[in-house]
């Protein structure tokens, strides 16, 4: 059921996914709500991912990958002729499991985006971009100094940050999340989580994500996928309670064979 | 329902059940013994009972420390944090169902020398319901039956209702024949008794609990006893 006081980011139906014929996702309903943390949790192999990537139309780039159904993204379908998907990823950024900086400066790292979609005008207008997205992935006063460094030479922890103020940047509404912290150490993790919780605040979030716990911890809603099905949706404390199907409760209890 | 991946965890949920099963079986019996002894004025059954406590008490905290460790190194979700939340409360009631069962016993104690009143009668009555109830409960438990921990929970008010005359007879007889130590004794005894159905309904909500996810509605059954 959908909360009234949430307005909806995401609506998807029936969305199902193939590579070939091997078939990824099966219909694949799902609303998600704005400014607020999803977490899409299941096996690997589920298709969490997939239906992550399906959100900001990742999976065109993969030549065999067909997606059938609908995806309502503010009520527009996201896969229509009219739709351009570099904008569509602007709109829809995305951070993955291993944190991937551009071998370039810190500045250039976030100044990337903005300057291929045309925002900020000059250096000022940029620079002031940069340090607000910095600041809002909690990271400039570990960076202030030394703007110029390779973003490369960062800890793990502060390059995936470097790769949510990228996406930041571009002013996205939504932010994808595949797996952000499996390569994070506990202090890294708890940083990255303690920002989403902020960034909440501003933008819709999708996590997908093997730590049960971390989905515990960060989201308001769970979803559970199992062999390319949805087998349940709900509340994220009830999901992890009290949940309704038996398949979720083996498998976030470790009953899975 | 399906073993957990994990062995270890497998085990220790095991224990913890096995345990609580056992701290139930303890008190049953005890209570059983606590009856007798009070009935025939069995001083040497009475000292068995009361030295029986310490077992309960040593079994309570073995469970809490299995709980403990469980929920630190293994985050339990859904039915598995629920009979760990249930199986602390559940022990703690087993632990006061000894307490109470074992005053029974050092009040026997010291009643019996004394001329057994007619009323011991009564009290035994109840203390064989009790008996029953908490059987039933510990049975929901073993069984995972939702069913009969509902039904131990409704029948509470029966109880209530048994000690509720016991007492008001109780006090009427000793007025009567002016048996005051005796008589404070077995008003204690029976509201020992009444303690226990409280906590055999206590462990009913629980076992309720992990069956169900859901908790009882307290409010649909008021307490109605002194």
């Amino acid at each position: 059921m959908v909360d009234k006081i949430n307005n909806l980011k995401f609506k998807t139906k029936n969305v199902s996914v193939f590579y070939g014929s091997k078939q990824a996702i099966n219909k694949i309903s799902l609303d998600i709500e704005e400014k607020q943390i999803t977490a899409l949790i299941g096996p690997s192999g589920c298709g969490k991912s997939t239906f992550l990537r399906c959100l900001n139309r990742m999976n065109d780039v993969i030549s065999n990958c067909s997606v059938n159904g609908k995806i309502l993204l503010d009520g527009n379908n996201i896969y229509s002729d009219e739709i351009d998907p570099v904008l569509l990823r602007a709109k829809v950024g995305m951070v993955f499991q291993k944190p991937n900086p551009f071998p370039k400066s810190i500045f250039e790292n976030i100044a990337y985006g903005p300057r291929i979609h045309g925002i900020g005008n000059n250096r000022a207008e940029l620079t002031d971009l940069v340090h607000h997205s910095l600041e809002q992935a909690g990271l400039i006063d570990e960076v202030k100094d030394r703007l110029d460094d390779i973003a490369t030479g960062l800890s793990g922890g502060q390059q995936q940050r470097i790769c949510i103020a990228r996406a930041i940047a571009v002013n996205p509404d939504v932010i994808l999340m595949d797996e952000p912290c499996s390569a994070l150490d506990p202090i890294a993790t708890a940083k990255i989580e303690e920002l989403m919780s902020s960034l909440s605040k501003s933008y819709t979030i999708i996590i997908v994500t093997h730590s049960m716990q971390q989905a515990g911890r960060v989201s308001q809603k769970t979803a559970f996928f199992h062999m390319g099905d949805l087998i349940e949706y709900g509340e994220t404390p009830k999901i992890f309670t009290q949940p309704d199907q038996q398949k979720t409760q083996d498998y976030i209890t470790g009953r899975f064979g | 329902m399906s073993d957990h991946i994990s062995s270890q965890f497998n085990n220790d949920i095991m224990f913890i059940n096995s345990n609580l099963t056992k701290m139930g079986g303890i008190c049953e019996d005890n209570l059983k013994k606590a009856i007798k002894a009070m009935t025939k004025n069995d001083s040497k059954l009475a000292e068995q009972i009361i030295s029986k406590d310490e077992e309960l008490d040593q079994i309570e905290n073995q469970i809490d420390d299995v709980v403990i460790k469980t929920i630190a190194l293994r985050q339990p979700v859904a039915d598995d944090l629920r009979l760990l939340f249930a199986a602390i409360k559940i022990a703690a009631a087993f632990e006061r169902i000894g307490d109470l069962i074992k005053n029974i016993g050092k009040r026997t104690l010291s009643i019996s020398e004394e001329e057994p009143l007619k009323l011991k009668a009564p009290i035994s009555d109840l203390g064989k319901q009790v008996n029953l109830q908490l059987t039933k409960a510990v049975n929901s438990h073993t069984t995972k039956d939702s069913k009969l921990a509902l039904e131990v929970w409704n029948s509470d008010i029966e109880i209530d209702k048994i000690y509720n005359s016991l007492t008001i007879d109780l006090v009427a007889a000793l007025r009567k024949k002016k048996q005051v130590e005796v008589g404070s004794h077995l008003l204690f005894i029976a509201k020992n008794l009444e303690r226990i159905g409280d906590h055999t309904t206590e462990i009913a909500e629980m076992v309720y609990y992990i069956i169900t996810g859901q908790q009882m509605d307290k409010s649909a059954r008021p307490k109605k006893s002194f």
